[in-house]
């Protein structure tokens, strides 16, 4: 460190300038770079692409008795392997339309939302900890750019992981059934762009419902300063909503419950698509956007830096 | 207790009254769950000026800072910031001011550049061609150009409290607050910090910095703030700081009982010193103590006016002595760590 | 107001915006007020909806059931919320009854009609010639020859034993509709209280069929349409081809004809008879017994087995001058077990049901 008296900056006159910003989407970029620079979100979504490649091939062995070339097997090993397994995989096998679709419905309960919770509890919790908040908050970036930047970040999250839980699924069936089995549950043969925009609605549909988590995740976020109570209360949250979906005495409370539209992707494998079970879950799932992202900018706000 | 001033590059200070201020402060107050924090504060930053603020920990000096950095709201009083009031206009002054709070905070998983250039992305006044540049330079003018591609993770805890200085150094800055910046530094460093101070000041940049450390304060400043138990006790230009105080004469005479004794029995406060006496002349003139001596016979080899060190001064501001000597003492192992 | 103020005003909004419309979404849908619509005579409302055809249309109806039915094995029929009906106006149908993740569909048209079961992956069809099928349009448009003349004769058939009434208006699924009601004449030993049916005012297609059983508000059998609407279907929809890798079973209307006749020669119908007339009419018959019920064959003995058990579980015993046997009800009604594999069953109460028993056991 020798003396460096030309990168010392000049001094500003000492009139302040006008009010500048830093660019959003340098804002946005800055953070999408550090999301994906971090080695536990690329783990995680590595095992969301790997799941729907185990599930494709453990169904596609099951239904085809081992997959031996010749069939040698007892008679009626057939019809009788088919007993076990989540009935949507089982009766239309590991297609290029049912396993994408069925690996997301799967994910979607439990490892997608705690992958979304995760980038939550990171964004501010996990910051704050770092005291690494400061460092924008300093710069500054306004407390509701700040929140602007960390939801968007958890969009891309949500998005980025059901994409690519889609996307395996869709590659693993075409290679282990190629375009075979593209058959809806009302039994109508769907074309490629038949599949391929309904597996759009469910990435956007699944986006946007791990968003409502994500909201709410960030609110737990913006209270804490332990990414990890985060991740244990959205963990928590869906376990009670689901056991409170088991109990028919407290029907009146199911449409609150976020996990009760996830029953409504399976509308998008009938023929025509039933578009109000989604439209339902998307509607619940704006309500609690919006109560975790109030939640999350009244807390962002007011809590010290 | 060293008593150098970095290598007389710091002007004669200026008095605060008159000067533009860089930071004022008007009855700050900040209680967290009914403890009090920070009590009235009235704070003066002149432009320009070098100033530490001194105060053992927990005396309310890195809240003073927060508030003033709008990151906490105070409970009370009024902050203004390079002539604009805080936290209601904060994004327009705070481009313009660098910081390093509460040690350096960055991300383990990501290189020092790139844990720089997260925070450029955000300095309002980086264009966004120029973030790779800032970023170099901030990291060159801390000595971690070579460091800049090794992992946050594996850095030392003087490497990390650079980067944090580099962080605060990213864009051209009016103001720089700095919360103890030497802490964690190896002598060497804690040189290397004193002068890129003593740069900023060179170039007309206000630079606050707080430290528990007198020798820090006494090195580096223009100007002193001193704090205990959230409450100002002390603030001024370093050399009226020094002097102010109770005036003592320092006088030396082989028979200092009897000389002492002579004193008390004219009401002028005084008390034995190992090779004479002291003498406190905040009521009387030197020349009348002297008389007085003289006149009772007494031998006066030498008598001189002492100029107080810092320290003294210090510990005479904050009223518990004795607590705020054990926490230097207690902290002053971690400096060479 | 401070921004912070502000701030915190914003979010408590969001917040009340949020939970509102999460309530809103769990209000019951059709809490609309009842239409005003011009009254009209029960009669009359018969004779137009017999003579009103069906207009082409896409719905969603769905099922209440509060039967309180035990679980019987073999009964998956009414495991099903949500079924949609597509029309094409004309003799095309669609109907798809929803599972929570299989689908049986049904496609019928002008020559031949489907069923696939997407749990089982089978598909069923049934095909008839053009005569057939112009024999039968004509058939029932001979029966329906005169609208107001079928509606008087089966109002004059009910009339004995029943109240029928238009009562009112009813908004089902966003249409206005009258309400038909069926109530039993006082005279008339039934747990039943009311039948409604729910017509559509514009095109007079039924709506909605409520059950309602003493004692209770809420029907114990609902089912309705709870989304319609009329216009035009794609003609897609009403054509079916089986899916590769289907099992296909295609069955000529004749022979399902005769299949159909030879159930009833060796089957239930055969032995059934009733006793009563109206609403207390009870069915007497011989128990269903192995090998006598549909086509299921092997599993038959094995439900028969699991029926007994049943039984025991949640009947109760009853004796009476037929002997002994076992009483099951429901919300509408109930069914006697004798032990000599005799059934009774009615929308009446256990004593009818013994009486008809008794009855056919002196003659």
């Amino acid at each position: 460190m020798t003396a460096l008296p030309d990168v010392l900056p000049d001094v500003p006159p000492a009139e302040l300038p006008a009010r500048r910003r830093a660019p959003l989407w340098r804002l946005l970029r800055a953070e999408v770079r550090w999301i994906f620079r971090r080695p536990r979100t690329l783990v995680v979504l590595a095992l969301l692409a790997v799941l729907p490649v185990i599930t494709g091939v453990a169904v596609d062995l099951t239904l085809n008795g081992g997959g031996a070339p010749v069939d040698t097997g007892p008679p009626g090993a057939g019809p009788g392997a088919s007993d076990g397994g989540p009935p949507i995989f089982v009766t239309m096998a590991a297609s290029a339309f049912v396993l994408p679709l069925g690996s997301l419905m799967t994910l979607l309960m439990l490892m997608l939302p705690l992958t979304v919770a995760m980038a939550s509890g990171d964004a501010l919790a996990g910051e704050q900890s770092h005291g690494t908040l400061r460092g924008w908050l300093l710069a500054p970036v306004s407390r509701g750019r700040l929140l602007l930047v960390k939801s968007a970040g958890v969009l891309v999250v949500a998005l980025v992981a059901s994409g690519l839980v889609v996307a395996s699924g869709m590659v693993t069936g075409l290679v282990l059934t190629g375009t075979d089995g593209l058959v809806s549950m009302s039994g109508t043969e769907l074309s490629m762009g038949d599949v391929l925009w309904r597996l759009g609605v469910a990435v956007a549909w699944a986006t946007f419902y791990l968003m409502a988590i994500g909201a709410v995740a960030l609110a737990i976020s913006a209270f804490t300063e332990h990414p990890m109570v985060v991740v244990v209360g959205v963990l928590g949250g869906l376990i009670v909503s689901v056991v409170l979906m088991q109990i028919s005495a407290l029907d009146w409370l199911h449409p609150y419950l976020l996990p009760s539209s996830l029953t409504s992707m399976v509308d998008l494998i009938r023929d025509p698509v039933s578009f109000d079970g989604l439209a339902e879950g998307a509607f619940r799932a704006g309500c609690y956007l919006v109560i975790g992202m109030s939640l999350a900018y009244a807390r962002i706000t007011t809590k010290d830096g | 207790m060293t008593t150098a001033r970095a290598g007389g590059a710091v002007p004669e200070a200026r008095n605060g009254s008159g000067t533009a201020l860089a930071a004022r402060t008007r009855g700050l107050r900040k209680v967290y769950r009914g403890t009090v924090a920070v009590d009235g504060v009235d704070l003066e930053v002149p432009e320009g000026a070098v100033v530490g603020m001194l105060g053992p920990n927990g005396s309310g000096k890195t809240t003073t800072i927060r508030m003033l950095l709008g990151l906490v709201q105070p409970t009370e009083g009024e902050i203004e910031l390079l002539g604009v009031p805080v936290p209601e206009a904060a994004d327009r002054v705070l481009p313009h001011v660098g910081a390093l709070v509460e040690g350096p905070g960055f991300h383990p998983f990501l290189s020092g550049r790139e844990n720089l250039l997260r925070f450029a992305a955000a300095e309002p006044l980086l264009a966004g061609g120029e973030l790779d540049g800032a970023v170099s330079a901030a990291l060159e003018r801390v000595g971690l150009a070579g460091a800049a591609r090794k992992k946050y993770r594996a850095y030392s805890l003087g490497m990390k409290q650079r980067l944090g200085l580099a962080s605060a150094l990213l864009a051209p800055r009016r103001l720089v607050v700095l919360d103890e910046p030497t802490n964690g530094l190896d002598p060497a460093g804690t040189q290397e910090v004193r002068r890129i101070i003593a740069e900023l000041h060179d170039r007309g940049v206000t630079v606050l910095v707080s430290s528990h450390l007198l020798a820090e304060v006494e090195a580096t400043c223009t100007h002193v703030v001193v704090l205990n138990q959230g409450v100002i006790v002390a603030q001024g230009a370093l050399d009226d700081l020094l002097e102010s105080g109770s005036p003592t004469l320092l006088v030396s005479t082989p028979d200092g009982a009897a000389a002492v004794e002579t004193l008390r029995d004219h009401r002028i406060p005084a008390r034995l010193a190992p090779d004479g006496i002291r003498v406190d002349i905040t009521t009387t003139a030197p020349a009348a103590v002297i008389e007085t001596l003289v006149r009772a016979g007494a031998r006066v080899d030498e008598a001189r006016r002492e100029r107080t060190g810092l320290e003294e001064a210090f510990a005479r501001l904050t009223h518990d002595v004795g607590d705020l000597v054990g926490e230097l003492e207690a902290e002053e192992p971690e400096v060479v760590r | 107001m401070g921004p912070r103020t502000r701030a915190l005003v914003a979010a408590g909004s969001g917040i009340t915006v949020g939970i509102a419309g999460l309530a809103l979404s769990s209000l019951p849908a059709g809490a609309d007020d009842d239409p005003v619509l011009p009254a009209i005579g029960a009669e009359e409302l018969v004779a137009s909806t017999l003579a009103a055809r069906a207009p082409a249309f896409a719905g969603v109806a769905e099922l209440q059931n509060e039967l309180g039915l035990p679980a019987v094995p073999g009964t998956e029929a009414l495991d099903f919320e949500k079924v949609r009906v597509f029309h094409d106006g004309e003799e095309s149908a669609r109907v798809q009854v929803e599972r929570q993740a299989s689908e049986l569909t049904f496609v019928k048209n002008a020559d031949e009609a489907w069923a696939y079961d997407s749990q089982e992956r089978t598909a069923k069809a049934l095909t008839w010639d053009e005569d057939d099928a112009e024999a039968a349009r004509g058939h029932a448009e001979a029966g329906m020859a005169d609208p107001s003349q079928s509606a008087a004769e089966i109002i004059e058939q009910l009339r004995p034993t029943s109240d029928i009434a238009v009562d009112g208006t009813a908004s089902v699924a966003g249409r206005a509709a009258y309400e038909l009601v069926l109530t039993p004449k006082p005279s008339e030993k039934t747990l039943l209280r009311e039948i409604t049916v729910a017509i559509d005012e514009e095109t007079r297609v039924p709506l909605r069929f409520d059950v309602f059983a003493n004692g209770t508000s809420d029907p114990v059998l609902s089912l309705g349409f709870v989304e319609l609407e009329i216009g035009a279907q794609d003609a897609d929809l009403f054509e079916f081809t089986p899916p590769d890798g289907a099992k296909v079973e295609t069955t000529e209307a004749d022979d399902a004809v005769r299949t159909l006749e030879d159930t009833e020669d060796a089957g239930v119908g055969q032995r059934m008879t009733t006793v009563g007339t109206g609403w207390d009419t009870v069915v007497v018959g011989e128990a269903p017994v192995e090998g006598s019920v549909g086509d299921s064959g092997g599993d038959a003995g094995e439900r028969g087995e699991d029926l007994d058990g049943l039984l025991q579980q949640i009947g109760t015993p009853v004796t009476g001058e037929f002997g002994s046997g076992t009483y099951v009800r429901i919300a509408v009604g109930g069914a006697v077990v004798t032990e000599d594999g005799r059934i009774a069953a009615g929308a009446v109460p256990r004593q009818v049901l013994v009486d008809a028993l008794d009855g056919t056991v002196r003659q």
